[in-house]
């Protein structure tokens, strides 16, 4: 493939891209324009949608090859989960082309809802879960008095947790408010300049995709 | 007639030319921009045009000194310690479709990703990267393929090893990396890109096997747990920062520089809007008309 | 490549999981029933619903949550959900989310008591997921009927009579927003209040809180409800004993749990630091 379908179409495609919807947010030509845009922004949405589900595919197979190749290496401790993995593809996934067969929506398929529901769910539910687990033991690790700014975060944190529980209200009934004003000005006044610092520097990102500089997102160099 | 010369001096023009516009545009209530968007739309303009200005100054031969981010530097310390101990790398880039709002974190991932790969080869350790998102599946094999083939280590690189698709769904992405940390026994494990509730449970499985981990989200909620839980941490737009300075390019580094400018003219904007709130003038109320 | 698991002997993280199994499981076995404050926050939502709502307005409510966020998400959507029926309201459901339909039904199986004596499709309707993120956003606030033809059981909308006069942005006096990711807010805020003035209600995690709080203090948004505790704080206002409730005490134990633990890992931690350290011995 010759480097301008390589390296330079994308780039024109991707600058084009950026350069019209920035130009059609700001800028108000007439109804029929703004209604084109609209549209067309919706189109756009729709085949992100079609190209992540053909990717979706893509990363499928990817699925398969790896914890095939597992198996045929008899990697003893990975086998039993590739075998769980590969089982539970398949069967997902012909679940889904039944349903679509059907006519019905994927997700209201009777065997998918069920499996989603009473496998998928709670195994989701309690990886979620494992958080208070390592939140405790994060907690127990950092949170110590090093220095005076870590004081300051040892006592902020201990306020903020007692004015979440109920023990906190039975010791003194100032650490709901206490939490409250903690939690709307100085956590608010410290995230804000991040999130503004986060909107410069995808600005300078964007900047940088329009005039070629970023390119690491087309892979091979040449 | 070479108009690459006289490029800095177009975009000025064009600049204020679109400044004229939006003032004009504001003060006879031309309906050309839309109510509520003069003031981004200005802040963009100044971002834009000073970004560009940098980039031309590096180009050049003027270049822009960039102050140095600990955790990017930290990045090769760890892949050394890790091959000195005879342990692998792990990188991990985050989970779900690129098509969102998320996407510029999965751009800067992949630039630490390319920086993170050269010094594998450099060093000759194993890199094993996972994704959850399965659009940028072709371009991490074409990172890697190429930091270990430009490196001189082609002998390393396996595309089942090396990249492994996950998953695009949250906990099971999770524990998937968490497994995969674990069981490789990685002895760097580098997190850069969107991550939500799983930035902790990655930063734990790093530290039940004493690994060296460096961390960087523009997720604001989860910088707080990557800062305490990383031996070094991107915060917010430090990853953006990362992603230009792995490429090692000095017009895409000085592009940095224009984010000191936003930075510069926030506080300009806090300052006036503090010194004017005690008169009863909320300059907040002005900015969004 | 070295992959030896490095087995850690029982630590002090075993330790601490194995006391916070028990400190969670035994208050949710044997509620104690602590009493919980309610904070400004929440009585301002409730307020806000209770005195300023009109009875009988029409409501969207987009439930963008899946499986492992629902502990935290949906006791909120079912106290919310409970208020707003007290007030006769009209509630549109919809999902923005793939899992929509599923976290839909099983809402309406854990709590069948807030659906009891209303009707489907007079009382409220489930249009089902809608593809396409903000932009649907936005073509929803266009029109209904332009975005879906059928709600999530394949009926024509025009059949369901109670959207015979809702169709856009503007028929809704409330939109209530239960997400368990950051983005779906700001679609939101852009598609709906900031173009239509639609006021709009946020229920998020309380790890987003922080994020979305710049939209309340803007009068973007209405008020929020973040994570277990305001959904406690509002079942306790609307007095239904939820899940919410239920897991205050765990986490009340829970977080005191935390506390000793940090207290303890602070006093070794000084304490191995004020030791003398060892003289060290010349060699002649």
């Amino acid at each position: 493939m010759s480097v301008v379908v390589r390296r330079n179409l994308p780039q024109i495609i991707v600058a084009l891209i950026i350069v019209l919807m920035v130009l059609f947010y700001f800028f108000y030509i007439n109804a029929d324009v703004s209604k084109t845009f609209t549209t067309a922004d919706k189109a756009l949405s729709d085949w992100a949608i079609v190209i992540t589900a053909i990717a979706a595919i893509v990363g499928g197979i990817d699925i398969l090859r790896y914890h095939v190749n597992q198996i045929r290496k008899r990697e003893m401790r990975q086998i039993i989960f590739s075998c769980i993995v590969i089982v539970m593809e398949i069967i997902m996934v012909l679940l889904a082309c039944y349903a679509l067969s059907s006519g019905i929506a994927i997700t209201t398929q009777p065997n998918f809802a069920w499996l989603y529901t009473y496998l998928y769910a709670p195994a989701d539910a309690a990886m979620y879960s494992i958080l208070v687990f390592y939140i405790a033991s994060a907690s127990y690790r950092t949170f110590r008095a090093r220095n005076p700014p870590a004081i300051l975060l040892l006592i902020v944190a201990i306020i903020v947790m007692l004015g979440n529980t109920s023990l906190g209200a039975m010791i003194w009934e100032g650490f709901l408010p206490l939490r409250d004003w903690i939690y709307n000005v100085p956590n608010t006044a410290a995230f804000r300049p991040i999130t503004m610092g986060i909107g410069f520097g995808l600005i300078m990102l964007g900047l940088r995709l329009i005039v070629g500089k970023e390119t690491t997102w087309m892979g091979r160099r040449e | 007639m070479d108009f690459g010369k006289y490029k800095t001096w177009i975009a000025l023009v064009i600049f204020i030319l679109l400044l004229i516009l939006a003032a004009v545009s504001y003060q006879w209530e031309l309906k050309v921009i839309f109510s509520g968007r003069y003031v981004p739309f200005v802040l963009l303009l100044v971002l834009s045009f000073a970004g560009y200005y940098f980039i031309s100054r590096a180009t050049e031969g003027k270049p822009i000194p960039v102050r140095k981010i600990a955790a990017f530097d930290a990045i090769e310390e760890g892949i050394a310690r890790a091959v000195e101990m005879g342990r692998t790398v792990h990188f991990t880039l985050g989970y779900g479709p690129i098509s969102t709002v998320n996407a510029p974190q999965y751009l800067a991932g992949l630039g630490v990703l390319s920086h993170v790969a050269k010094l594998c080869a450099k060093y000759g350790a194993q890199l094993v990267s996972t994704l959850g998102v399965p659009e940028l599946i072709a371009a991490e094999e074409e990172i890697i393929r190429d930091a270990y083939y430009s490196g001189g280590k082609p002998e390393l690189y396996n595309v089942t090893y090396n990249v492994r698709y996950l998953t695009d769904q949250q906990f099971a992405y999770a524990s998937a990396v968490q497994a995969t940390i674990q069981r490789e026994n990685a002895g760097a494990n580098i997190v850069v890109g969107p991550f939500w509730a799983e930035s902790l449970i990655f930063m734990e499985a790093g530290a039940a096997i004493d690994s060296f981990q460096v961390a960087g989200t523009a997720r604001e909620t989860q910088i707080p747990f990557f800062v305490l839980a990383a031996d070094y941490a991107f915060i917010g737009e430090e990853i953006f920062a990362a992603g230009a300075m792995a490429s090692g390019d000095v017009e895409t580094l000085a592009s940095i520089r224009g984010q000191d400018i936003g930075k510069l003219v926030s506080w300009i904007l806090i300052v006036v809007g503090l010194i004017l709130l005690p008169i009863g003038v909320k300059l907040a109320e002005y900015l969004v008309k | 490549m070295a992959k030896e698991e490095k087995r850690r002997p029982f630590g002090m993280a075993q330790v601490i999981y194995t006391l916070l199994i028990i400190s969670i499981v035994i208050p949710l076995l044997n509620p104690v029933g602590l009493p919980i404050g309610i904070s400004q926050t929440t009585k301002d939502v409730y307020n806000y619903i209770e005195n300023t709502l009109p009875a009988g307005s029409p409501v969207l409510i987009d439930l963008y949550y899946e499986m492992a966020a629902r502990a935290e998400l949906e006791p909120q959507a079912a106290a919310v959900v409970k208020h707003l029926f007290e007030k006769n309201c009209k509630l549109v459901f919809v999902s923005t989310i793939t899992y929509g339909p599923i976290v839909f039904e099983l809402l309406k199986s854990t709590a069948p008591d807030l659906f009891e004596g209303k009707q489907y499709g007079t009382d409220y309707v489930f249009l089902g997921y809608i593809a396409g993120n903000e932009p649907a956003v936005a073509s929803l606030a266009q029109s209904i009927r332009g975005t879906i033809a059928v709600d999530n059981y394949g009926t024509p909308i025009a059949n369901l009579t109670m959207m015979a006069n809702i169709d856009k942005a503007e028929d809704f006096k409330l939109v209530f927003i239960v997400s368990s990711g950051t983005d779906t807010f700001g679609w939101y805020v852009r598609q709906w209040y900031t173009t239509h003035n639609v006021p709009l209600l946020f229920g998020a995690l309380s790890v987003i809180g922080p994020s979305i709080k710049p939209y309340v203090d803007a009068k973007q948004a209405i008020g929020m409800l973040t994570g277990q505790r305001s959904a406690a704080e509002y079942e306790t206002l609307v007095g239904r004993k939820g899940l919410g409730l239920a897991s205050m005490d765990a986490q009340s134990f829970a977080h005191a749990l935390i506390l000793v633990f940090i207290i303890i890992g602070n006093i070794l931690f000084l304490a191995t630091r004020s030791k003398p350290k060892p003289k060290e011995v010349k060699k002649k």
